[in-house]
């Protein structure tokens, strides 16, 4: 039996590797934009591109449940649970099998929703096993925000495997689960772990950020809906909700030092959240979706996410924070002017779809570089958590 | 109010909010008849994985162009040769994987990508056209690059070639894609039917491409573009083509 400390260190480590293994995927996915690419017969990119979001959600999971157990350590002390540790294997198990699964190229055809049923099952359970034995955090109020974000995370994987009676119910429900989940219920649990960790800092930190940012969240959630049914805002509306993620992210930082792994992460989700609000006016989100610009935007709020359960336990010195927040910003520019010129040029001039990506090679490259970076950044932030771990 | 109270309202509200606009949306998608066809076409869209690369109403991976109404852009014959040899088609750019589907399989998905466009979610979206073609290269940035004196007509017709033709036919000598190459059509034209001017070949070539096939191609052009081209783009292509005559005309 280990003790919760324990099983949170280790489930951070998992996290790390998870994110190294990630960034690795998320390169050879963006080799694959390149005009020449080298992996066109060797790599479909279906697959290395599922197999990317699998592990970015999966890296996701972990360090929540990890930044969870941490909070649980804090508040009730670091005690010994065998319904913890049997979970942690499970979840280990999970990792493993999950990773396995895509590396043999057997994700679903769903995008964002690639992990296959059976894993999503035992992912629902082990999860629960995790919230059952965590429900000694309910004793703080970040506690509870946390509690409720996995909980609805873990609502939102149960509706995904719903049987779709039509393909264009499969899309409703494709659009929504992931939508709630990466811009509501995961933002609630990572914003919940930083409100957590800057009570330290500064008593009078309160649940405005996890509450505002779970109410912006809900207009980016469910703009898609705007594309496969009914539209949901105004420009005016969307500005609003854009300038909140803004006044949130400055509100949360105010007055406190914060850590750099959770600025970087606040930053993240700011822009992130921005580039939804955007995208929930039908005006200008039915020429921006499905282009860049919506890639871009779960990369942020999943990363966002991360950075913020990371700041938890972050790796020791700063130059990995460095290397990982230069990349982002690198490759994050990048592919939003990449984007823009692409709204601009396939969907407002009517450009052909190849013609657009053969004028955005020049950009795709700077994106590449950015994603170098950034998996050095990461990779240096596993060896130094991983060897003080 | 406490903090506690706050946050389980604003929350409850956010989530109701959720609620009502996906039960709008799982009523619209009620709302389209889906024939058994279509729900096989989306059992073998999701088993290989086509939304990793495309997207249908802008939903799913970026990799490859949006599909919403590609069928009605093609047509099925087009579709059924690219799914069966996609490496045959726009060369030297991004391709799509061999997938080995059946002949059923194709005409399944060819049923959901017909359906896609018809459906009341297609009604708003996209704004403008998608296109999907692409003729790389030079006239990748050439369709968009404004050229100093050009006839306004002819650049409309390079335009709308650079959006329309240029995936499978090259205006290059020798340089032969799904279809044909169209340099020197301006002279080759006028000598393939008789009776017909190099204007008129061209003219009823894209409005009814089955008329004519050139010897050593088969006859998968898309047989819509009296439906998808004004008279004006029509002319206007016409225009752009006639300048490409035989080498020393």
């Amino acid at each position: 039996m280990m003790t919760t400390r324990q099983l949170a260190n280790r489930l951070f480590a998992q996290m790390t590797i998870l994110l190294v293994l990630y960034a690795a995927a998320a390169l050879l996915t963006a080799v694959k934009f390149l005009p020449a690419d080298p992996l066109a017969v060797s790599l479909p990119y279906h697959q290395i591109a599922g197999a990317r979001n699998v592990l970015l959600d999966l890296a996701l999971w972990t360090g929540l449940l990890a930044g969870g157990l941490t909070l649980l350590s804090e508040a009730a002390g670091s005690s010994r649970s065998s319904l913890l540790t049997w979970g942690y294997r499970g979840w280990t198990l999970l990792l493993a099998l999950s990773v396995l699964t895509a590396l043999l190229g057997l994700l679903e055809g769903r995008y964002l929703l690639e992990l296959p049923p059976v894993l999503d099952l035992v992912l629902i359970v082990l999860a629960v096993v995790v919230l059952i034995g965590t429900i000694g955090v309910a004793r703080t109020a970040a506690g509870r925000a946390w509690w409720i974000g996995i909980l609805l995370a873990l609502v939102c994987v149960a509706a995904s495997l719903i049987p779709a009676a039509t393909p264009a119910q499969d899309r409703v429900l494709r659009v929504v689960t992931v939508g709630v989940r990466y811009h509501i219920a995961y933002v609630i649990a990572g914003a919940a772990l930083a409100i957590a960790l800057l009570s330290k800092l500064r008593p009078k930190s309160t649940l405005a950020l996890p509450a505002g940012l779970a109410v912006a969240g809900v207009l980016p959630a469910i703009s898609p809906l705007s594309a496969v049914g009914e539209g949901t805002s105004g420009v005016l509306l969307s500005l609003v909700v854009a300038a909140a993620y803004v006044f949130f992210a400055v509100i949360a930082l105010r007055g406190a030092r914060a850590p750099g792994w959770m600025v970087l992460g606040l930053a993240m989700i700011a822009a992130g959240g921005v580039l939804g609000a955007v995208q929930a006016a039908p005006q200008i989100g039915n020429y921006i979706t499905g282009t860049g610009l919506s890639e871009l935007m779960i990369f942020l709020m999943a990363l966002g996410v991360i950075m913020l359960a990371w700041s938890a336990s972050p790796p020791a010195g700063s130059a990995a924070l460095a290397w990982v927040a230069t990349g982002t910003l690198v490759a994050g520019l990048a592919a939003l002017l990449a984007g823009v010129v692409q709204v601009y040029l396939e969907r407002v001039l009517t450009v052909g779809f190849l013609d657009t990506q053969t004028v955005l090679a020049p950009l795709f490259v700077v994106w590449i570089a950015g994603l170098a970076v950034l998996a050095v950044g990461l990779g240096w932030a596993a060896l130094r958590g991983l060897g003080t771990g | 109010m406490s903090a506690r109270l706050l946050f389980a309202i604003v929350l409850l509200l956010g989530l109701a909010a959720v609620a009502v606009n996906v039960g709008a949306a799982l009523q619209q998608a009620n709302a389209d008849p889906v024939p058994e066809t279509v729900s096989a076409g989306s059992a073998v869209w999701r088993a290989q994985g086509c939304e990793g690369c495309h997207t249908l109403y802008g939903q799913g991976g970026g990799y490859a162009p949006d599909l919403t109404r590609i069928a009605q852009q093609r047509g099925a014959d087009y579709l059924r040769a690219f799914m069966v040899n996609p490496g045959a088609f726009h060369p030297d750019q991004r391709q799509m994987p061999r997938f080995t589907l059946t002949e059923t399989e194709v005409d399944h998905l060819i049923a959901l990508l017909d359906w896609t466009s018809t459906t009341t979610f297609a009604a708003g979206w996209p704004p403008r056209p998608l296109q999907v073609t692409g003729g790389g290269g030079a006239l990748a940035s050439s369709a968009v690059a404004v050229v100093p004196g050009e006839d306004p007509v002819t650049a409309r017709g390079r335009l709308v070639f650079g959006q329309r033709c240029a995936s499978c036919h090259s205006v290059e000598p020798g340089v032969v894609l799904t279809g044909p190459s169209l340099a020197g059509i301006a002279d080759l034209g006028g000598q393939r039917v008789t009776g017909q001017s190099a204007q008129e070949y061209i003219r009823n070539s894209i409005l009814h491409p089955s008329d004519y096939i050139v010897d050593g191609f088969t006859d998968v052009m898309q047989k819509n573009f009296a439906d998808l081209l004004s008279s004006a783009d029509l002319d206007a292509v016409i225009a752009y083509l006639m300048q490409f005559g035989e080498p020393g005309n």
